[in-house]
């Protein structure tokens, strides 16, 4: 037997569904939030870490121009401070992807597939190791091939030679950034496919892994200019180094920061339903002042009655939780499994975590709870005489606050308009939170649609910054006079520059050697670069040892500033340039540009070069497309061997695909936010329609149809939309540059200039419109359905 | 010119029942009325409290629907309309006036007069703040135009509600306890209003406590249990109780008869007693000579036969509907007459002393007709 006290509680609960309903969605929404973030967040981290472990994953990686011979690799292995190395060859060719389409595949041989020491891979189907003439594919290749075991390929390689291959099986190599992100597709082959692709058996690459101090990032670096120097002393030149964050997956700081700005934007949610609490309470209170009188009268102690009305709270939050814990479950599957597929790496299998769980009983409780103190104590405080004198719906009018005066002036609009502006701004204080909530939802929405702006931003300073349509790489040198004659040849190409590249090292005033740092050598004059100078100036065509580096340069390399000296290494020999600009870097890493008459010299690759930049006639996808094969198929003709050929638009659409897959997780947070706005705005309007029943039935009475009721109370919604929408279009500036900032320096490694997006704001219009419409339409309908006999007691 | 119903009135209530279902059983709050209000009367409808006065004007205004009955105004079914028509129809064609004034507290004064309009859409947009402001005129209130209704006092705010329930120049204003809220001089006035508004064509039904109010008015109507007393009865039988007026009232037979029309010819045997509800009868008594002249009409209220049922002798005079409004009669049979003389000696010495007098007049009228 419940005693009458607790029966009140669950009366309460039951007595109201819509309501209850309204409340517990919200919070729920809020805890799914929770939920999904700090599930997938923890099932992630787990998973990827200790799946990146298990590969033996390299601490840094060399490539070289020249190619070395297993026994170089044993020297290596050899080396007192280094644990194990593993050499590699890696080759560019293309396979087939369609009629006149061919994409770009990275072929990757290894000596001994049974034991690989470093970046080990794991057989996912098919056969293992890949059998003669056949490949294994990497498994995030397999959907940006479309290939699946046991089809064939039409490879084609550097040297024009075309070869059919079938797909022997899959592996999976988390070492690679998946191809998913780099838009390249990964294939593994043995050495003896290598040579009947016309290549040498030999590698050009080579991982490796420190004995001891693995997490020293200094440490790694001179280890990697120890064997840089032993692959040097061996007369090889070495192209790249890179040192990698030890321990770390290459993706492992954006999960972060992704699971970081979505908590935050979860927590977000969670907060504003606590607002429809506090709304809700509000009211409940009010309209049970003199049921609080009563229970006072009849004995009952401010405390009791307060932990009455907080086990009603708590019944919300215990219902939202019922609906929200195995939600939030299917949430955080859903995301890790999404997350876990776009960065290769397996969900090994998703549970409801006890810390996530806690952590959601916590903020699931807690945050209603909280929110309902104060509307709880200040309602009963209320003295038995004020809560029986009273009569329950006190009006509060319209007060004699300046807001009330203007809103009073307002002339010229229908009564029921009229109606509607007011009864907007009867209840300040429920007017306020409901703002607060839905202008939040439309400030996070607009400003993740500025982040978006701010990334293409990104993208379209990056291709005024690349001022070309086709970048050509090649395997060797040719020379600049025949490279750029032959391109501008092919119709269609307007202009033609080549450029000479070269891999060095800083040599920093300690001795010690930086990772890689492009050196370009590039006529001063060019017109395919448009840098974004921050300092200093670019380059004079009468300019010698003068460099010009990149943002991305000085950020790894701080103390390096204009005017200052840097000492360069190319191959064994160091030059010393002087820093007379500092440009903008573009998702480029670290440059220095020098003028070409000098570099050239310098670096002894003077009238040759092995990257050509070509613009053509028009700028869209398929005519550069097409341009490029063109030019392609002409150099292959004049056995010219090309290793890449990247197209501006091809390269534009990956990355702006690797952007819209952080909008998409953003998005889905506005989304939520969105819904707990939508469910405020409903419960504020139930509420309103619940207090102003008289009202209505006197509407009624005076002759309100059942339009003119719902047009009344949906008018007023979605002036609240609409009012919302006004601030939260000004709060978007600062809250989208902040986001932009979060993301940019996350995935970046720089904050985007950042880009208002004026479309977000007639966006988000159009929604909130509509959300407010329906969020307001059921209360409206409901007071539609009030019959004047239920609202106006006569007796 | 106001729609009536089929048979000419403007409010036709047919054998409305209304019966509540709750948790605690059933409640017959209306048990079989008829009413029939014609343009311009001022009806007040009075009652102790249960005793069905608002459910009665619920029907009337379709707040409420009938269990069974017809609900008739200004020829629409009211008791047939859905809640939605229902609102438009009240809209234009009735003001309802509440006890507690009812203004929307967020508009002022002129646009709680204005926003029926706006409902019904029957006045150009342009034209509505000039017509509310003449109606505030009307009800002296158009000083207080923009005020909100807060700031004005009670009495004010239920001129300016007597104002919004006009907005639509509707035939029928309907007011519950209109006057239930105001100190007694404000009431005065607001009855004033009411009278006037009366005298320009409007029909006003009433509901009030206050008898002093209700006696003022043109035609009272006395519910009792659910049921009407018969409005004339209890001034024919004031010593009656309530209850016995009911279980009189339940025996009354109506009977209607076209103008001229002979409803009790001289001589013949009476065994009922007569009450005119409605249009008028003429008293006819004949000269020697032997040609009937009209020596009085009696009209609603009055009532005949009670002088032969009491000497159980023939029909003193003629009795023939009026010959321009004819009559509808309640009737009580010999029987009831007799029971209900002797419920009560009050009634009895009553009844006998009208007769008496009614004889002495008669006797009189007579000579006069004799002489002349």
């Amino acid at each position: 037997m419940i005693s009458p006290r607790w029966r009140k509680v669950l009366a309460d609960l039951w007595g109201n569904k819509s309501r209850t309903v309204l409340v517990v969605l919200s919070i729920a929404v809020g805890v799914f939030a929770v939920g999904m973030i700090a599930g997938s967040g923890q099932v992630m981290t787990r998973d990827l870490r200790a799946q990146y472990a298990a590969t033996r994953p390299s601490s840094g990686q060399i490539l070289t121009q020249d190619s070395f011979g297993y026994g170089l690799v044993e020297t290596i292995r050899r080396l007192r401070p280094v644990a194990d190395a593993e050499g590699r060859r890696t080759v560019w060719a293309r396979y087939s992807a369609g009629p006149q389409e061919w994409r770009s595949i990275q072929l990757i041989a290894l000596r001994d597939y049974r034991d690989i020491r470093v970046n080990t891979l794991r057989s996912m189907a098919g056969v293992y190791p890949p059998p003669a003439r056949q490949l294994l594919l990497e498994r995030s290749a397999v959907p940006v091939v479309g290939a699946k075991v046991g089809d064939e390929l039409l490879i084609e390689t550097a040297d024009g030679r075309q070869r059919r291959m079938r797909v022997a099986g899959t592996v999976h190599d988390l070492s690679q950034i998946s191809s998913f992100f780099r838009g390249v597709a990964y294939g593994y082959i043995s050495m003896e496919t290598l040579e009947w692709l016309g290549e040498t058996r030999d590698f050009n690459q080579v991982d490796f892994t420190v004995a001891e101090r693995q997490t020293d990032k200094a440490h790694v670096e001179q280890v990697g200019a120890l064997i840089r120097s032993k692959i040097e002393g061996s007369g090889r030149a070495v192209l790249f180094t890179f040192i990698f964050d030890p321990g770390k997956h290459w993706a492992d700081n954006s999960l972060q920061a992704m699971t970081l700005i979505l908590g935050v934007l979860g927590a977000l949610s969670l907060l504003l339903s606590g607002f429809l609490v506090v709304n809700t309470v509000s009211s409940l209170l009010t309209q049970q002042i003199r049921q609080v009188g009563i229970m006072k009268a009849v004995g009952g102690r401010a405390g009791q009655i307060t932990g009455m009305y907080l086990t009603t709270i708590v019944g919300f939050g215990a219902l939202a939780l019922l609906v929200a814990v195995p939600l939030g479950v299917i949430g955080a599957r859903a995301l890790a499994g999404f997350t876990g597929n776009l960065l290769n790496f397996e969900i090994t299998g998703y549970s409801l975590s006890p810390r996530v769980l806690a952590l959601q009983v916590a903020t699931g409780l807690l945050v209603p709870v909280l929110a309902a103190l104060y509307p709880v104590l200040s309602g009963v405080r209320t003295t038995v005489r004020q809560a029986i004198s009273s009569y329950g719906l006190a009006e509060e009018g319209s007060g004699g606050g300046r807001l009330d005066r203007v809103i009073e002036r307002v002339r010229g609009v229908s009564r029921p308009v009229l109606l509607s502006l007011r009864n907007t701004f009867r209840r300040k204080a429920r007017l306020t939170l409901t703002l607060v909530t839905l202008t939040l939802a439309g400030a996070i929405f607009i400003g993740i649609l500025s982040v978006q702006r701010s990334l293409i931003g990104v993208l379209d300073g990056l291709f005024q910054y690349w001022n070309y349509d086709v970048q050509l790489d090649f395997s060797r040198s040719y020379r600049i006079e025949q490279l750029e004659r032959e391109a501008l040849r092919v119709p269609g190409v307007t202009a033609a520059e080549s450029w000479s590249f070269r891999s060095s090292q800083r040599v920093r005033p300690d001795g010690s050697e930086s990772e890689g740092i492009f050196l370009i050598a590039l006529p001063a004059d060019t017109k395919m670069l448009q840098p974004i100078l921050l300092e200093g100036r670019w380059l004079l065509s009468e300019d010698e040892n003068a460099v010009v580096v990149n943002t991305d340069l000085t950020k790894s390399e701080k103390d390096v500033r204009v005017g200052d000296e840097l000492v360069l290494k190319v191959g064994t020999r160091e030059i010393t340039w002087t820093v007379v600009g500092l440009v903008q870097g573009i998702l480029s890493g670290p440059f220095a540009y020098a003028n070409y008459d000098y570099a050239a010299r310098t670096i002894r690759t003077y009238g040759r070069a092995d990257r050509l930049q070509v613009v053509t006639e028009r700028h869209d996808d398929a005519y550069v497309t097409a341009v490029s094969r063109a030019i392609e198929a002409h150099f292959r003709d004049l056995g010219l061997r090309m290793s890449s050929n990247l197209t501006i638009p091809q390269l534009r659409r990956m990355i702006a695909a690797q952007f819209n897959v952080i909008i998409f997780f953003l998005m889905i947070m506005a989304v939520l936010l969105a819904v707990v706005g939508g469910l405020g705005l409903m419960g504020t309007m139930s509420i309103n329609v619940l207090e102003r029943t008289r009202e209505i039935g006197v509407m009624r009475a005076i002759g309100a149809s059942d339009r003119a009721v719902v047009q009344i109370v949906m008018v007023e919604g979605i002036l609240i939309g609409t009012l919302s929408w006004l601030i939260g279009a000004v709060l978007a500036f600062p809250l989208g540059l902040g986001l932009s900032n979060a993301v940019g320096q996350s995935f970046l490694n720089a904050p985007p200039a950042f880009k208002f997006s004026t479309l977000g704001v007639i966006i988000w219009l159009a929604i909130v419109t509509v959300l407010a419409a329906v969020a307001s339409f059921l209360p409206a309908w409901n007071a539609s359905r009030l019959t004047v006999r239920d609202v106006l007691a006569y007796e | 010119m106001t729609s009536l119903s089929r048979n000419g009135h403007l409010i036709d209530i047919r054998k409305v029942v209304k019966t509540y279902e709750s948790a605690a059983g059933k409640f017959t709050a209306l048990k079989g009325v008829d009413l029939r209000v014609e343009e311009s009367e001022f009806v007040a409808v009075i009652g102790k409290s249960g005793s069905g006065k608002s459910t009665l004007i619920n029907m009337l205004t379709g707040i409420d629907r009938p269990t069974s009955g017809e609900v008739i105004v200004a020829g629409t079914p009211v008791h047939a309309l859905s809640e939605n028509q229902m609102a438009v129809w009240r809209g234009r064609n009735l003001g309802i006036i509440f006890q507690f004034f009812q203004l929307l507290p967020t508009l002022s004064v002129i646009e709680n007069v204005m926003l029926p309009m706006d409902f019904a859409g029957l006045y150009a947009p342009r034209e509505r703040r000039a017509r509310a402001l003449r109606l505030l005129e009307l009800v002296e209130m158009a000083d207080q135009a923009d005020k909100l209704p807060a700031s004005v006092s009670g009495g004010q705010q239920q001129r300016a509600a007597i104002a919004r329930a006009l907005a639509n120049d509707p035939p029928i204003l309907v007011a519950d306890e209109p006057t239930g809220n105001l100190d007694s001089k404000t009431a005065q006035s607001v009855f004033r209003l009411f009278e006037d508004l009366v005298r320009h064509g409007k029909t006003v039904l009433m509901v009030t406590h206050d008898n002093d109010l209700a006696r003022a008015v043109s035609r009272t109507i006395v519910l009792s249990d659910g049921e009407i007393i018969e409005e004339y009865l209890s001034r024919v039988f004031p010593a009656l109780t309530e209850a016995q007026l009911i279980e009189v009232t339940r025996e009354l037979e109506p009977l209607r008869y076209p103008p001229g029309t002979i409803v009790v010819r001289r001589d013949e045997v009476i065994d009922r007693f007569y009450l005119v509800t409605r249009g008028e009868v003429e008293i006819l008594v004949k000269r020697d000579e032997g040609r009937e002249f009209v020596v009085t009409t009696m009209g609603r209220g009055q009532f005949f036969g009670e002088i032969e049922l009491l000497s159980g002798g023939r029909a003193l005079a003629t009795v023939r509907a009026g010959p321009e409004t004819g009559a509808e009669l309640a009737a009580l049979d010999r029987n009831e007459f007799q029971r209900l003389l002797e419920t009560s000696d009050a009634v009895r010495q009553a009844i006998e002393q009208v007769a008496r007098e009614r004889a002495e007049e008669h006797m009189a009228a007579r000579r006069r007709a004799t002489a002349g």
